[in-house]
């Protein structure tokens, strides 16, 4: 941290937590689904060939996250303060599991159970545990779209409960078809951001990418954005923003440089989409621009900053709907100071906390404040 | 209202042409599969010639089920019509026939069928596109679900006069199009120097565990037009990863149906994913895969869409990625709504002009 007396409120919308071992898991889990859970059947999530590729180090996540005390990456609070919270100024940061694709295993039965575990998990170790700091997604059986939306019910209410996450796709179907309706009902009926992210796809029955698998993790890492372009149209064009006029949308990690091809392709064909859709009254851009956050992850370095704020204002900018996001502990993991090195001015505030304010319903009053640089982020 | 004839040429990297009656097809099949697919067929027997693919219909064709008759997209259906209709009033100088309904047959679940009825499309496209018209220039049809019969089929035909590339349509097995399955069909494009033509639309088999999108069938067709990149994204990387390039070092590959809005983000997220993953694709040595991407592939522009008002906006996007100008082939996708030249010539950055009209397509098929 540097000598300055006054920072920026920063908002980080995607931390990766997860549970040190299944074990811990297993604790929450009504007796019955323990035993079934331990078994090798119950705690096999659908692997694809896609995720045998190779990895940097054999992991994703960054190598010295490991908790000094063991477990997985991200699995202790005080490792993860000391990495993320603490030194980066983080005020507020979105728990969001790693990546929380454990509503597609092949047991449809034990994914609903072990949702349930999993968020009662989540507000047990982390969200009651006395750091005002950390809020916290719901974990939802996509599978069964009345049983997910039956647990937002449940554990919807919780106040550091700031969304539902949206990510594994075992069904294979864009998360804007009809079988997800109830899924947004209840996120709406609860006024929770619908989150989703980059990978869970990764854990579908069928591939996550159009067409065939990629080969190596090279070309996969190129094209692991397409589920979600294809769920964010899929959610416009289904109508929900109508039907919904509140609901938020918060996409983390899916990237932002096929923002215009893509939308400027929907906008032209506005009128052969009514026909399709004849409740989508606004222009596609419009239910983007309204209702749509998207995370500052992968920044396409290679590229650089130059070319791709380009792109954006080339796009007419998103300094209102870009989210920082730390994707800690993960091996590209990026500070505030990084990202908001590399934005213009007059975009910093937004993307730092302002824009993730209005994504998740948190204080946006405070966006700027002063004080000592070693004191703790006051809870309001 | 046709267009004024350009002066500098103007080379159409994406017309769709088709049969006007089954007979015209059926005449080149072996007495034997013409009897199974008029008499014996479990289905009904053009369905086979359709290829039943999972292209949906489009608010711009209707349902299919209140066709008249297939074929379900639009496409040219004799010589006459394409030059008399097309070439002469559009100034058009030359035009590469990828087929419409046709594409879809090569992944025929009866690959026997599929062998014999991709032979069939071959020898109906030279018979009758083919020699007469030399602006006129066609693709090699392949069943790629038997990768070493499909290199028979480009070496019988691939060297006939009007043949220009070789057409990956219909994708039999669900593997991306670089993968090492498919090395036969390399070798011989490679050997007769034909480049490979990747269309989107055509590429998802029937009863494989792929989705033309990323996330499950689409449930619009305009989702269907405006992703449709990404199937061609999945095959253009799979020949970088699988480095079909260095094996031979003077293949290219031209993709078509996905527009070219996809390409400039896509190489930045190559270039960025190359400086992890380098040790996966080795054989890129040292260049990234956008030089590569730059180096081999070409894209066609249809479809190209954006609102009328964001010309200016389209420009400035498509100047910040001067490596898409090299790689860039104006694709009318002929007789379905595609850009005209001047529509594109209207956004494109202004010196893009001689490669993305004619220069990139002469290069690439050694049109002169």
């Amino acid at each position: 941290m540097g000598l300055s007396t006054s920072r920026s409120v920063v908002y980080d919308v995607d931390v990766h937590n997860s549970w040190s071992s299944d074990e811990e898991l297993a604790a929450y889990l009504p007796r019955a689904a323990r035993e079934r859970f331990a078994t090798a059947w119950g705690r096999r999530l659908p692997a694809p060939a896609a995720l045998t590729y190779s990895r940097p180090g054999g992991t994703t996540d960054r190598l010295d996250a490991a908790p000094p005390e063991g477990g997985r990456a991200g699995s202790r609070y005080g490792t993860l303060a000391a990495q993320l919270l603490d030194p980066h100024g983080i005020d507020r940061a979105l728990l969001t599991f790693n990546p929380g694709s454990d509503g597609a295993r092949h047991d449809a039965e034990l994914a609903i159970d072990v949702c349930r575990a999993a968020n009662d998990w989540l507000i047990d170790r982390w969200l009651d545990g006395g750091d005002p700091r950390l809020y916290g997604v719901l974990m939802l059986p996509t599978a069964t779209p009345d049983a997910a939306a039956a647990e937002i019910r449940r554990a919807g209410g919780h106040p550091r409960i700031a969304g539902a996450l949206m990510v594994a796709n075992p069904l294979n179907r864009p998360f804007g078809h009809p079988v997800y309706r109830p899924i947004i009902e209840a996120v709406a009926e609860l006024d929770l951001t619908l989150v989703a992210h980059i990978g869970g796809d990764l854990r579908s029955h069928g591939t996550a990418f159009a067409s065939a698998l990629p080969t190596t993790r090279a070309d996969a890492f190129a094209l692991v954005d397409q589920p979600a372009v294809h769920h964010l149209t899929s959610l416009i064009v289904s109508g929900v923003f109508e039907e919904h006029p509140r609901l938020r949308l918060l996409f983390n990690e899916c990237g932002y440089t096929w923002l215009p091809h893509v939308f400027w392709s929907l906008d032209a064909q506005h009128a052969a989409l009514r026909a399709e859709r004849p409740r989508l009254r606004r222009a596609p851009s419009d239910y983007l621009r309204e209702h749509v956050w998207l995370s500052s992850q992968p920044f396409d370095s290679a590229a650089g900053a130059k070319k791709v704020l380009g792109l954006l204002g080339a796009f007419g900018g998103m300094e209102d709907r870009l989210c920082f996001a730390s994707d800690y502990p993960h091996h590209d993991s990026e500070s505030p100071s990084q990202v908001a090195s590399r934005l213009p001015r007059s975009w910093r505030d937004g993307v730092l906390a302002g824009n993730a304010a209005r994504a998740l319903r948190w204080p946006v009053e405070k966006t700027i404040v002063e004080r000592p640089a070693a004191a703790r982020p006051v809870e309001v | 209202m046709p267009e004024a004839p350009a002066t500098p040429p103007l080379h159409d990297c994406f017309v769709r042409h088709g049969w006007a009656s089954d007979a015209e097809l059926l005449a080149h099949l072996p007495a034997g599969w013409r009897e199974y697919m008029v008499l014996h067929s479990p289905r009904a027997w053009h369905d086979h010639l359709v290829g039943a693919g999972p292209e949906p219909p489009t608010p711009l064709t209707g349902p299919i089920a209140t066709q008249p008759g297939y074929p379900p997209v639009p496409q040219v259906t004799s010589l006459a019509q394409l030059c008399d209709g097309y070439l002469g009033p559009a100034g058009v100088t030359r035009a590469l026939l990828v087929h419409g309904t046709g594409l879809h047959v090569g992944g025929v679940p009866t690959v026997r069928l599929a062998v014999a009825l991709t032979r069939a499309l071959n020898d109906w496209t030279l018979e009758r596109w083919c020699g007469e018209d030399l602006r006129v220039h066609a693709l090699v049809a392949v069943c790629s679900q038997v990768p070493d019969e499909a290199a028979t089929e480009i070496r019988r035909v691939g060297g006939a006069a009007g043949m220009a590339g070789v057409l990956l349509g219909a994708d039999g097995v669900s593997k991306p199009f670089g993968h090492p399955l498919y090395d036969p069909i390399h070798r011989a494009a490679a050997e007769l120097g034909l480049p490979l033509v990747v269309v989107a639309g055509g590429d998802v088999p029937l009863d494989a565990g792929a989705y033309p999108t990323g996330a499950g069938f689409p449930q619009t067709a305009v989702e269907m037009r405006t992703l449709a990149h990404q199937s061609l994204a999945t095959h253009a990387a799979s020949f970088l990863g699988q480095g079909v390039f260095a094996r031979y070092p003077d293949l290219k590959v031209l993709l078509l149906g996905g527009g070219l809005g996809w390409v400039g983000p896509w190489l930045w997220r190559m270039d960025t994913n190359y400086r992890a993953f380098r040790h996966d694709v080795l054989w890129l040595g040292d260049d990234p895969p956008s030089e590569h991407a730059a180096r081999h592939l070409r894209v066609g522009t249809h479809p190209f869409d954006h609102p009328a008002d964001a010309g200016d906006a389209v420009t400035e996007y498509f100047a910040l990625e001067p490596a898409v100008a090299r790689m860039a082939c104006f694709a009318s996708g002929h007789p379905g709504a595609g850009p005209s030249a001047a529509a594109a010539l209207g956004v494109l950055p202004g010196d893009w002009a001689p490669r993305v009209l004619h220069g990139n397509a002469e290069e690439l098929f050694g049109w002169a």
